[in-house]
């Protein structure tokens, strides 16, 4: 190969390496531009994505802002105008709009809105314009943009005003770009208040989530102001309540005592005519005075007492005294007016119940009085009773459960509360038919509270109420010293009544002395068990019958069984009241025949059974002997 | 292969056996890029191994020296054609031990779809490297050369010892290099 084609050769080779480098290049270079292509494109993507989420961020932020400040606004603002125009400033200003107002519902027509007079603009000229413009304005629920937005309570964008069908409105004298408007409830508890309603160029186009916040801003303008209104009208209502309090309570202490003085003078002046010679007639009339006038007397106390223990004056009166003693001398007044209603009154205290205690007496027999007194009231037929029981017990100290049952009307659950309230009974027509201020559960109540004890009522309407309390007290003696000893060893005793329950108090009165009490629940039964018994030892010690079967069966009964107990058993006659008597003709010995007071207390009926049963022979109870031969009329 | 490896061949064929030669050789292998290489292009490596076996054939040379030759000559062609890439060297270890994590990146950004090996230096005394030879074209004469280049360059004296630790297939080689003592002053 000579030096000539070696170099055409190499040229040729060099040539067209040449040829592919520059392809090469040209495809490199178009690659860099394809390249290039790409991340201008990126760039710009990236860019745009930025700006999106400044401009998101920045309009957040304005949002914030506005709702952060209308509520920070509503705060402080003086009252509903003065807010609502507050709101429409804001919004405009954050919208860049020229003029916004307001619209209420017309006074004078509740179906349509009109301009509530509250306008706000970027400049005074506008305004003016603006104002006269919107004087004549009337939209009714659901018509026109502000219609609609009352009817659906949703904020909306309407673009072209001038276009809406039947109600076209020309802003374009304010400004001539304005073509748009955005309205929006102002709602307090989504009750409707008021439009809010601005104007905007129609390129202004709200973003759906700005419409909501509008929405959520009217929500916080109306919330914040009802709230302020039903602050101002709690603090008005309670000033004007306390106020009328102190001076009822001032007035109440005044009358109180300005209608004692007269009280007083008349039942006592009363009295002092019943000394005198009176005819039978005039005496009934004057009787009567003095009852009423003691009634219309422990009204007046009562008021007295509750206004007392509501200014707060009344003190605990602490000292030694015997409980059981103390609540049974209430019962005791008391049981005369159960048995002219021919109620039974049953009495127990529990043996655990300390003996002699510290506390408040007299505000315990209030209680007692109030409460025992309440429900013989409340009762017609059955029984009261009032019992007690100890239910905590520590070295010094206890708290004792009181319980007053009675058999009465009852009261529906849905009553209980009213019930405790001042001057309220269960319903208003219980005061006509009973009577009372209706101030006696309340006192008991704030007494209770006093003494840090609590009422509760157990109540089934046509079965029967009973109210429990507790209340602590201070261990003097927990025994009383002169005990029950076994004076009644062994005797046997019958009880002729009905009542399991007054059963159940009797056995076990007696049970400490050592008797063991058996029970007839008639006539037939006691004399069935009399005759099974026989005459000889295995008779009845005693046998106790209330006064009630002896008068029902026209004392044959008492005889009867007089008759068929020659062996000495000793009759205990539960009577009602001392003044009333009993038609008395049996044939035993009179002396075998005794008569205890209901309620019995244990003591008293031990003591007359074992004495009776020492001195058979013997002494006559004077008293029960001249009421039980006095009157023949029952 | 990156075209600039085949211009350097050609070149030091033409240059140690003389242009006739080279022309012969071209013609002989009758390659599909006709010879012609323009060292932005990539050729297949086959082209080069068949160049050499021709040159084998023509020469009676054996290949294995061939392509040491081919490096021990390519090194100042390279180092010529881009003088940045190994100024940052001063002697022979040095650039050695910066092949991998510099030179070669640095061709990277020239040629990204150049075919390197991968060297593992390990300096086991002041005169001793060991370096670690990963290529799955299997280079090993190539990558010797180009030591011995490197070396020459430096005008030091390294002696070169390598051994294939892929059984045959030269694709993991463990070179030895172990500088010679100074002797009188002499580096
Ligand atoms: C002591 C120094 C160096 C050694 C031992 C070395 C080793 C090698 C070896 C063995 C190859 C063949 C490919 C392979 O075996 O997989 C190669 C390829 C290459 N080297 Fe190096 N090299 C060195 C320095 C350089 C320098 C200074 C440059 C110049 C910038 C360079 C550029 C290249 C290029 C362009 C290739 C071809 C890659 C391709 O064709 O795809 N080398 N080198």
């Amino acid at each position: 190969m000579d030096i000539v084609e070696q170099l055409t050769r190499k040229l040729a080779r060099e040539e067209r390496a040449r040829l592919e480098a520059e392809q090469l290049l040209e495809q490199k270079s178009r690659e860099v531009y394809q390249t290039n292509e790409e991340l201008r494109h990126l760039n710009a993507i990236l860019e745009s994505s930025i700006n999106d989420k400044t401009i998101d961020l920045q309009k957040a932020n304005a949002r914030t802002q506005l709702l952060h400040q209308t509520v920070l606004m509503a705060a402080e603002v003086g009252n509903y105008n003065e807010a609502l125009l507050f709101c429409c400033r804001l919004v405009c200003e954050t919208v860049g709009s020229p003029v916004g107002h307001i619209y209420k519902i017309d006074v004078e027509n509740d179906s349509q809105l009109v301009s509530a007079d509250l306008h706000w603009s970027a400049s005074e000229q506008t305004q003016q314009l603006f104002q006269n413009l919107v004087a004549d304005w009337r939209f009714p629920r659901g018509i026109g943009l502000p219609g609609a937005v009352w009817a659906t309570k949703k904020a909306i964008w309407l673009p072209d005003i001038e276009s809406d069908p039947r109600y076209r409105r020309f802003l374009t004298d304010i400004d001539e770009k304005i073509t748009a408007a955005v309205a929006f409830p102002v709602t307090s508890d989504s009750e409707f208040v008021a439009v809010v309603e601005f104007f905007v160029e129609e390129s202004l186009k709200p973003s759906e989530s700005f419409l909501g916040l509008l929405e959520t801003i009217g929500q916080q303008v109306g919330q914040v102001l009802e709230r302020r209104n039903a602050l101002e009208d709690t603090r008005r209502a309670k000033e004007s309540a306390d106020q009328a309090n102190i001076a009822k309570s001032q007035f109440l202490a005044n009358m109180s005592h300005e209608i004692r003085t007269p009280m007083n003078a008349i039942i006592g002046m009363t009295e002092l005519v019943l000394l005198t010679e009176v005819t039978d007639e005039q005496k009934d009339c004057l009787t009567t005075v003095v009852s009423s006038a003691e009634d219309l007397l422990n009204i007046i106390n009562e008021i007295l007492d509750l206004s007392k223990i509501e200014s707060n004056k009344t003190e605990l009166d602490i000292g030694a005294f015997e409980l059981r003693e103390s609540v049974f001398e209430c019962v005791k007044a008391l049981a005369p007016s159960s048995h002219e209603k021919h109620l039974e009154i049953l009495f127990h205290f529990d043996e655990s119940v300390p003996y002699r205690v510290y506390g408040d007496r007299s505000r315990l027999r209030q209680i007692i009085f109030n409460l025992v007194g309440n429900a013989i009231k409340f009762t017609s037929r059955g029984e009261v009773e009032v019992s007690a029981n100890l239910i905590e017990q520590r070295e010094q100290d206890c708290v004792v459960e009181f319980s007053v049952r009675d058999t009465g009307i009852g009261i529906s659950s849905d009553k209980h509360d009213v019930i405790f309230n001042k001057f309220e009974q269960a319903d208003t027509t219980t005061t006509r038919k009973y009577g009372g201020t209706g101030l006696g559960l309340s006192i008991v109540t704030k007494l209770l509270n006093l003494m840090g004890g609590h009422l509760k009522l157990e109540s089934d309407v046509g079965v029967g109420s009973t109210f429990k309390f507790t209340l602590p007290f201070g261990i003097v003696e927990m025994q009383n010293s002169q005990t029950v000893s076994a004076r009644l060893s062994g005797n046997r005793v019958l009880l002729v009544d009905g009542n399991d329950r007054l059963h159940e108090i009797i056995s076990e009165m007696l049970r400490p002395a050592g008797a063991i009490v058996e029970s007839a629940v008639d006539r037939a039964d006691a004399l069935r068990r009399i005759a099974l018994q026989g005459t000889g030892n295995g008779a009845y010690d005693f046998i106790i019958i209330d006064q009630k079967s002896v008068v029902k069966f026209n004392s044959e009964y008492l005889a009867d069984i007089e008759h068929s107990i020659a062996a000495g058993t000793i009759v205990i006659v539960m009577r009602r009241a001392i003044r009333h008597s009993v038609v008395y003709k049996a044939k035993a010995k009179k002396e075998q025949v005794k008569f205890v007071t209901k309620p019995m207390e244990q003591m008293v009926l031990i003591d007359l059974m074992v004495s009776s049963k020492n001195d058979l022979k013997y002494e006559v109870d004077e008293h029960s002997l001249s009421s039980s031969s006095v009157d023949q009329a029952k | 292969m990156k075209g600039v490896i085949f211009r350097a061949f050609l070149d030091h064929v033409g240059q140690t056996y003389g242009e006739n030669i080279t022309e012969q050789l071209i013609l002989n292998c009758n390659l599909s890029s006709g010879g012609a290489y323009t060292s932005v292009g990539t050729y297949d490596t086959g082209e080069l191994l068949s160049l050499i076996s021709g040159l084998t054939d023509l020469t009676g040379t054996e290949s294995t020296s061939i392509v040491k030759n081919f490096g021990k000559a390519l090194f100042p062609i390279l180092v010529e054609k881009y003088p940045s890439v190994v100024q940052h060297a001063n002697n022979a270890f040095e650039l050695i031990s910066s092949v991998d994590n510099h030179i070669h990146i640095e061709v990277l950004k020239l040629y990204p779809d150049a075919g390197l090996p991968t060297f593992s230096p390990e300096l086991k005394s002041p005169t001793c490297m060991w370096l670690k030879y990963d290529s799955e074209r299997g280079l090993p004469e190539l990558a010797e050369g180009l030591l011995q280049g490197c070396i020459d360059y430096f005008g030091e004296e390294v002696e070169i010892e390598w051994q294939d630790l892929s059984g045959g297939a030269n694709t993991h080689v463990l070179f030895k290099l172990q500088k010679k003592e100074q002797v009188n002053g002499y580096s």
